[in-house]
């Protein structure tokens, strides 16, 4: 189909998986944290789809296509519940750094 | 091109779960029709939908079906554990109001999420397509988010509720690579084709590789859902942030929901059991010793009781570990049993929201002379939690224990009855603390609100009726565990 | 009518009936003497305490009929009331067992317990609790019912524990009176005590539940041999552990010593429960569980040495004390040494004929006591005591029964039991290697003729000790005069025990008859016959020597104390103030008591105290001095716990390939 081995693909979509994972770990603000997190979604969305070409029936194939979209609406049900608690925090506080978000800890 | 079929449905196998879901929905388009601060009506308009579901469910006892192109089935399990949470719901459900109009926190969204919820739960053991596994746990977790940050006008509660979303988010991802592997590796995502993939993959090969790949970073997932050390940490703060009635909930439903799919996900991938079983065995034994130990340090109740469900957490994986049959009804009798009790433990400590929700363990100090029955129940919910006879905790504990000798788990059996001594101790010394002086003058005496009266005798009824007989839930436990492990489905599928 | 099967049913009501009544007087008891007013209302709580018992009672006769009317092989069932427990792969059903040794027990204890209840509605007349009494009384008829009845371990283990709960209630039922401290701690004692005979049954039951995979007496008793092995280390532990928990129970070295205090309790209690039934359930226990005994011989010689010494021991003992009810509770610890002996020699029906006989006489001698103490409005001290003959002439009357019974008389009751267990043990292979069991046997019985001829001369035919001793005045205070008989019930009591004493054994039903009975469950499976030889030549010497010694006894006693208790024993100086002193037993185990319990207590201390404030010290110490550990790691920072899961997914990868991949 393409001159482009699926396992180009793959590896393209773990390291993005990996550039998102290790944004969580070093970000401080939220907004960017959660788009790491979407990063990371969407290098699993690019392996399905990697995955979904190589099948060898339909039913298969279309399958990979449905849980794409299936986690691009859940990643966009995540977006509206996180903006919601982010912007209530805002609200509280003046500030959204995850740092400062620490009364809870020992 | 191939048609697509049109898969015949058995609309009976997720009866419950929709039902739940429409309860939901009507309380949702009730709320806007009700005078504000009025919930009375949607808190019974939820119990009677939990309360349809659960007959619904009780119906299915015996039917093994699998049904929407594969993706949705009822079984003993589903039927056992989706009745835990349901009956969890509803405990929590009958003595939310009062402790929302206390914290002044009058809401009307609590109860369709709470619904919502639910119904997630339910979803996440009624398949074993692990995208369905997938959707529900995200349902849960999303109503959850939203749960802990119910107190808007408080940092505390908007600080868990931001951890417990991040670090989901981060969680759900893990889980959804696995999924996305396990699809490159077999076609499909149902559980139950794991282990003939694996048999058939050859070594050395790909799809082997991404099988190993996919089980681990599933684990990562569930383990954080199921507060599994070393993905527990997000569980203290959140406990301790979130509304106590918030808490109550998610800490009995998603771990019963979070152990249900462990419980199919390790026993579908048993030819791998070479692989999950270090995995496993390293993480019950780091979860009892970090759960436990941490619990005998913290002054705040709900903060104890959060590091000790990590301790649980860890007892029910001994019992995945060990994996026979007596281990795995263990896992499920301990499921029951253990709702019951956090859910039981969390509302008496939510009796504390007048108090200023002040839920440290000297703030408990002298209860019995405030609220002598909730004193009671707390204490007998203690024993149970701290698995002594005659209560539920103590046959669960039984049932891990012997399961994990007979599978040969010699260390991870001594490691969880020292962890449970340790655990006795600091169960024990908040159970003197309801019965020690108050350290002040003591407060007048409260009347514990009838919902919390009725929903307490449940929990102490259930408990100790556990332990004087706990033969009819083992059993059940048993069968329905034997049944899984026989895999003989009736497949309803229009093909 | 003949019927091919036991009535197996009858179980729950017989079990049921002493319950229901237990209810009853818990429930309605306090509002029935309200209501009904004192007179009335105690009359029906007595009628009901004692019509639930003797009713059991009947319906155990039935059964008893039932058996007899069936063939040897049929008189054994079990009745299931619930599949109760799953331990792993074992199950434990609620079950009893129905054949002739459950049935005997039953029959002693709604026989002889029915009569002692209703003596208790004389005795206990002017108690202000009296439902309460009634209550406890009930309850622990019913607990000892469970107890024969358990067709397993478990089940006999609630009755167990049971029976030493409503024990240790009814010792301190007195919690009001002017002794409560001494009353409160006599039953604290008891409890204790008793604690770690129990900690030997529950040892027992647990090796027996892992390796049997069954706690069926049934099944454990049929396959003991195959299983355990004969003469093996562990068929001979788990035998000495289950003889551990007896001892605690009936009251044998090195456990006896909570017996003797344990008669604070009312009298009716001490002659129900600590000296008629609860008391010979350690040697219920080893009849019912015989095969695992015989397959230990190591542990049937301890069971006999023990049961051979406590006789001799509790006899000598039961010289020194001037107590009346302590007399007769070193006379049943001593009897109880006596069916251990026989149990020993693996005369196992022997010794369960001792205990029905040993009820009646005992039973007759302790509501006879009690008889004398509301004469005397309840001094105890049989110095102050004397002439009583004349105030109390039926009580004198069975006494003298009660003695001659205990003291092997022929034909009273305790001389076919006491002579079979000479015999056995004379003709056992034991006694060949230790021959001293057989002559500590004799001496005993000398003994006890010895001690019981005191007591009964003493309390009843000696002049009075006031009359005597002129110089503490002459004239008996006024209201210490002893009182008349006054209650029919206690009279009417003493004398039925009385004819039982007199015809039980020999006329009905007699010694063979027993023996016949007993036969298929009390005969030893393992055991060959030489070791129960029982030659015709051994007969007359031991019957000669029993009697001789009985006879001697009686003689010595009266002879002794014709006139009176001599000064110097009075006093209880030298030998006596020994005996007095149990030989210094009691209070050196209660000195060891005390240093056990401190040590106990501070290592309890250590244990909860140091480990918790151990553990949170070290946890403390890893979260401030390793900071980063825990504290540090539980930040409250959201990029360290995501750091933490990173890692572990890391790990958890790392793991999978190295141990799944292939």
């Amino acid at each position: 189909m393409t001159a482009v081995p699926a396992s180009a693909y793959l590896t393209l979509a773990a390291f993005l998986f990996a550039i998102g994972a290790a944004g969580v770990l070093i970000k401080r603000n939220p907004i960017v944290i959660f788009m790491c997190i979407e990063l990371m979604l969407n290098a699993v969305n690019l392996t399905f789809l990697t995955f979904a070409l190589h099948q060898p029936n339909l039913q298969a194939q279309v399958a990979g296509h449905v849980f794409v979209l299936f986690v691009i609406g859940v990643a966009a049900a995540e977006v509206a519940v996180g903006l919601g608690i982010i912007v209530v925090i805002f609200r509280l506080r003046e500030t959204i750094d995850v740092d400062s978000v620490s009364l809870l800890r020992e | 091109m191939e048609a697509l079929n049109i898969p015949q449905v058995e609309w009976s196998a997720l009866l419950p779960v929709l039902t739940v879901v429409g309860a939901a929905l009507l309380v949702l388009i009730l709320e806007l029709f009700l005078p504000r601060g009025q919930h009375t009506p949607l808190m019974l308009v939820g119990l009677l939908g939990l309360g349809l579901a659960g007959y619904f469910q009780l119906a299915l006892w015996g039917a093994s079906l699998v049904t929407w192109a594969e993706t949705a089935l009822s079984d003993n399990i589903a039927v056992l554990l989706n009745l835990a949470i349901l009956v969890s719901s509803g405990l929590v459900l009958l003595f939310a109001d009062d402790y929302l109009r206390a914290r002044n926190m009058r809401y009307g969204e609590f109860y369709p999420l709470l619904l919502f919820a639910t119904a997630g739960a339910m979803l996440m053991i009624s398949s074993t397509n692990l995208m369905v596994v997938f959707l529900g746990l995200e349902v849960l977790s999303l109503s959850l988010y939203v749960l802990t940050g119910l107190a808007r006008a408080e940092v505390r509660s908007e600080e868990a509720a931001l951890k417990y979303f991040l670090l989901g988010a981060f969680a759900s991802a893990f889980f959804l690579y696995g999924i996305a592997l396990l699809y490159g590796a077999q076609g499909s995502v149902d559980m139950r084709v794991i282990s003939a993939s694996w048999v058939a993959s050859m070594p050395g090969k790909m799809t082997n590789a991404l099988l190993v790949a996919s089980l681990a970073l599933m684990l990562v997932g569930l383990g954080f859902k199921a507060a599994l050390a070393p993905f527990h940490m997000w569980t203290p703060d959140v406990y301790q942030g979130a509304p106590t009635v918030a808490t109550a909930y998610m800490a009995a439903v998603s771990k019963v929901a979070a152990f249900g799919v462990l419980l199919r996900l390790l026993s579908a991938a048993m030819p791998m059991l070479d692989l999950w079983s270090p995995i496993m065995w390293a993480i019950a034994l780091l979860s009892m010793l970090v759960g436990n130990l941490v619990a005998l340090i913290q002054r705040d109740a709900k903060r104890m009781l959060a590091y000790s469900s990590v301790g649980h957490a860890g007892y029910l994986a001994v019992g995945l570990v060990s994996m026979n049959m007596t281990s795995l009804t263990g896992v499920l009798f301990y499921l029951v049993a253990y709702a019951l009790m956090t859910v039981g433990a969390f509302g008496v400590l939510s009796l504390m929201a007048r108090a200023g929700d002040a839920t440290t363990v000297d703030a408990l100090r002298g209860l019995a002379r405030r609220q002598p029955f909730a004193a009671f129940a707390m204490a007998i919910l203690m024993l149970s939690l701290a698995g002594i006879p005659p209560t539920a905790g103590f046959w669960g504990k039984w049932y891990l224990f012997l399961g994990a000798l007979e599978g040969g788990q010699t260390l991870l059996a001594i490691v969880l009855a020292l962890t449970s001594v340790v655990g006795a101790a600091y169960y024990l010394r908040l159970t003197f603390s309801l019965y020690a002086d108050a350290l002040e003058a003591p407060a007048a005496r409260w009347s514990v609100p009838a919902p919390m009266v009725v929903c307490l005798l449940i929990c102490l009824i259930g408990l100790i009726g556990l332990g004087i007989a706990p033969r009819p839930l083992a059993e059940s436990s048993r069968q329905a565990v034997e049944r899984m492990a026989n895999g003989e489905w009736q497949v309803v599928s229009g093909e | 009518m003949e019927t091919h099967r036991l009535p197996t049913e009858l179980v729950i009501f017989i079990l049921g009936l002493p319950f229901a009544g237990c209810l009853f007087h818990a429930l309605f008891g306090g509002w029935l003497v309200r209501v009904l007013g004192e007179r009335a209302g105690k009359w029906l709580v007595g009628a009901v305490g004692t019509g639930v018992v003797f009713a059991a009672l009947w319906l155990s006769i039935v059964l008893l009929q039932t058996m007899l009317n069936l063939p040897e092989e049929a008189r054994r069932a079990n009745h299931t009331l619930a599949d109760w427990l799953a331990i792993g792969s074992v199950h434990v059903p609620f079950e009893f067992i129905i054949d002739p040794l459950s049935v005997l027990m039953c029959l002693v204890v709604t026989g002889i317990g029915g009569l002692i209840h209703l003596y208790a509605t004389g005795y206990m007349a002017e108690d202000t609790d009296y439902p309460r009494f009634f209550t406890y009384f009930n309850l622990f008829i019913f607990f000892m019912l469970t107890l024969v009845l358990a067709g397993n371990f478990l089940v006999m283990f609630i009755g167990w524990e049971g029976v030493g709960l409503c024990s240790y209630l009814l010792i301190g039922y007195f919690y009001r009176n002017a002794d409560w401290k001494y009353n409160t701690d006599s039953a604290n004692k008891a409890f204790i005590v008793n604690r770690i005979g129990d900690l030997g049954f529950l040892l027992a039951m647990f090796i027996i539940l892992v390796i049997f995979g069954s706690l069926s007496f049934e099944e454990v008793n049929k396959r003991a041999a195959e299983v355990l092995g004969v003469g093996t280390g562990i068929a001979t532990a788990v035998a000495l552990l289950l003889f551990l928990a007896a001892t605690g129970k009936s009251a044998q070295l090195p456990l006896y010593f909570w017996l003797p205090d344990a008669m604070a309790g009312p009298t009716p209690v001490s002659a129900l429960i600590h000296a008629a039934t609860m008391v010979t359930a350690g040697v219920y226990l080893l009849t019912r569980v015989h095969p695992l005994f015989e397959i230990a011989p190591a542990a049937m010689v301890v069971v006999a040495v023990v049961g051979a010494f406590t006789a001799i021991f509790a006899a000598s003992i039961a010289l020194g004390q001037t107590d009346i009810k302590r007399v007769l509770a070193f006379s049943t610890v001593s009897q109880l040494g006596y069916m251990f002996l026989a149990c020993g020699v693996g005369a196992f029906w022997v010794g369960m004929f001792h205990v029905a006989t040993h009820a009646f006489f005992k039973a007759l001698l302790f509501l006879g006591a009690g008889s004398v103490l509301i004469a005397l409005h309840h001094r105890g001290d049989i110095r102050q005591m004397g002439g009583l003959r004349r105030y109390l002439p039926i009580t004198a009357a069975t006494m003298v029964v009660g003695l001659l019974a205990i003291s092997g008389f022929p034909p009273f009751s305790g001389y076919w039991s006491k002579e079979a267990i000479l015999l056995s043990a004379y003709g056992s292979r034991l006694t060949e290697w230790i021959p001293l069991l057989f002559w500590i046997g004799i001496a005993t019985a000398l003994l006890t003729a010895f001690y019981m001829t005191r007591l009964t001369w003493l309390v009843f035919f000696a002049p009075s000790f006031a009359s005597a001793s002129t110089h503490t005045g002459g004239e008996t205070p006024p209201g210490h005069a002893p009182g008349r008989e006054r209650y029919w019930v206690v009279l009417g009591v003493l004398i039925v025990l009385a004819i039982g004493s007199t015809l039980f054994g020999w006329v009905l039903p007699s010694e063979t008859d027993i023996h016949e009975f007993l036969k298929p469950v009390a005969t030893p499976v393992h055991l060959g016959s030489e070791m129960l030889g029982e030659s015709e030549a051994g007969k007359v010497l031991v019957t000669g020597a029993a009697l001789l010694a009985a006879l001697l006894g009686l003689g010595l006693g009266i002879a002794r104390y014709r006139v009176g208790m001599p000064p110097r024993e009075t006093q209880l100086q030298g030998l006596w103030g020994v005996l007095h002193r149990q030989w210094g037993y009691d209070g050196a185990m209660r000195w060891l008591g005390v240093q056990l319990g401190g040590a106990f207590a501070w290592v309890i201390g250590v244990l909860i105290e140091g480990l918790i404030d151990g553990l949170v010290d070290l946890v403390g110490v890893l979260t401030r001095e390793l900071g980063n550990l825990v504290r540090g790691l539980q930040s409250g920072y959201v990029r360290s716990y995501a750091l933490m899961m990173m890692l572990g997914a890391l790990i958890m990868l790392i793991v999978a390939f190295i141990y799944g991949w292939r």
